[in-house]
């Protein structure tokens, strides 16, 4: 479960890689020759990330045949737990690309911080207000040129107190478009 | 003779300012390997001109077609010069665009003051791309051909084919673009959770602007860098090269808040987006390990949080294994 920074950066070089331009004279970032971060990282326990997707997906219609993700990475419990925290109950969600993110209040939360991690789970998109609950993407009625639920997710939420401090996370779940 | 000394004072601003075009203000380094992506692009600039003797905000608009590498198009910006002389004349710039789109050419070739035209409005500057997406292209200039005092420049497009000079959304967006620059001017003056909320703020309105722009078929879905992601990086680039601005639970809420506005991760684009990626993760361990050393128990809770909600479930192992985050 446990994933390397280094497979988090070069998986995101292959999605931005794989977002180039069409035209094919602008964004030319090859993946291969951009070197991960030379860190002090712990070593890779994990296989390497698998090869970039190599079909685009429509821009207008995300690809909904992949299955939810099973393997979602390291469950959120166990970190509130080891953390000392309180947990943030999520509710469901999911099944359109702006889907309406919920969860249950936390007693002293002044904000909460969502966070999205694609399939693979590399960082994806994240959230800071003090409601408890938001659309995906953060437009009130999705849309646009905002963060889409383009593939099966994963998604987190952490309460912070009026110092930021976190005081509960949630479990890490699954959202499907 | 007032009349003359207005032309002549407002003309010589409008001549440098349209000259200048943008001037290199921002911070935001070039990459020679930017182009603007092939297809029709509309856009917006602001700056703020000043040759000592006249002074003034120049807004406008402008458009332009990239095809097999070449640039064309043209702009029209508009502007009240205040003169020591006679006050505030109202002045208008026109020009074409051309080059390659690697460095656009923005060429003046005519204006007003006062409604008069300018008899000799010439000058030109190149633009420099500074980030380059399939939705959106910002840049700042160079070759400025005359020694103008430019600043506060804004130069940002999207594809469109329509002239965008009018309209709410381009008014909010440069109103929205101005004072995320402010902010990011107000670093190490103000603290920076007032920063980071007011950060936020705006980038809650630039998502709603952003809503309100189709997305094109030259995008992928997963796209969705924020009007304002620049603004925001500008602010984490500045505490990653001086860790001093901003402690462990600011530089947590600064790393999801340009995640938040797309400037790294997936939805950012641009590729230059890597490098700024790299540089976040190389900032998080260096943290990791002070943190650690140092047995500080609040700032590895921090990062324990960041590297959890990020995915990087090594590195919160690594935190409670050093005894951290409870």
């Amino acid at each position: 479960m446990s994933r390397v920074i280094a497979t988090g950066v070069v998986l995101t070089l292959a999605l931005v890689a794989c977002g180039s331009d069409d035209d094919g004279d602008t964004i030319t970032t090859d993946p291969l020759t951009t070197s991960a971060p030379a860190t002090d990282a712990p070593p890779a326990t994990d296989p390497p990330a698998t090869d970039p997707p190599t079909t685009d997906p429509p821009a207008t219609d995300p690809p909904a045949t992949d299955p939810p993700a099973t393997d979602a990475p390291a469950d959120a419990a166990s970190f509130a737990e080891a953390a000392g925290l309180g947990t943030v109950e999520l509710a469901a969600a999911g099944g359109e690309p702006h889907p309406l993110l919920a969860w249950a209040p936390v007693d002293g939360a002044a904000a909460y911080r969502v966070t999205v991690l694609t399939s693979d789970g590399s960082p994806y998109w994240a959230w800071l207000g003090e409601n408890t609950e938001v659309r995906f993407g953060g437009a009130p009625d999705g849309g646009g040129q905002t963060a889409i639920l383009f593939e099966p997710m994963t998604w987190t939420v952490v309460a912070l107190d009026a110092d930021g401090l976190p005081i509960a996370a949630s479990d890490r779940a699954d959202i499907t478009p | 003779m007032h009349i003359r000394t207005r032309r002549v004072v407002a003309a010589a601003l409008a001549a440098t300012v349209a000259a200048s075009t943008v001037a290199a203000t921002s911070t935001t380094s070039a990459s020679s390997h930017r182009a603007i992506p092939n297809g029709e692009w509309a856009g917006i600039i602001t700056f703020f001109g000043d040759t000592g003797t006249a002074r003034g905000d120049f807004e406008g608009s402008f458009r332009l077609q990239a095809a097999s590498g070449a640039a064309s198009g043209d702009f029209d910006w508009q502007g009240i010069v205040d003169t020591d002389a006679v006050g505030d004349v109202a002045v208008t710039i026109v020009g074409e665009v051309t080059g390659d789109t690697t460095s656009p050419l923005f060429n003046l070739t005519g204006g007003t003051s006062g409604g008069t035209p300018i008899p000799d409005a010439t000058g030109s500057g190149n633009i420099v791309l500074t980030n380059v997406t399939c939705e959106s292209i910002e840049g700042t200039g160079e070759n400025i051909t005359t020694a103008a005092q430019i600043s506060d420049i804004e130069w940002f497009a999207i594809r469109a084919s329509e002239p965008l000079a009018a309209g709410t959304f381009f008014d909010d967006l440069r109103a929205l673009r101005v004072d995320a620059i402010n902010l990011v001017g107000d670093l190490g003056t103000r603290p920076v959770l007032d920063l980071i909320t007011e950060i936020n703020r705006l980038g809650g309105e630039a998502i709603v602007l952003l809503a309100q722009v189709d997305r094109t078929p030259e995008c992928q879905a997963f796209h969705f860098r924020s009007l304002i992601a620049s603004q925001v990086q500008l602010l984490l680039e500045a505490v990653i090269e001086d860790p001093r601005l901003a402690n462990a639970a600011e530089f947590a809420d600064l790393v999801l808040l340009a995640l938040q506005a797309g400037a790294w991760g997936p939805g950012a684009a641009d590729a230059d987006a890597l490098d700024f990626e790299v540089a976040i993760t190389e900032e998080f361990l260096r943290r990791v390990d002070e943190a650690i050393a140092a047995g500080d128990e609040v700032a590895l809770l921090q990062l324990a949080w960041l590297a959890h909600s990020v995915g990087f479930d090594d590195v919160v192992d690594r935190i409670f294994a050093a005894g951290g985050g409870s």
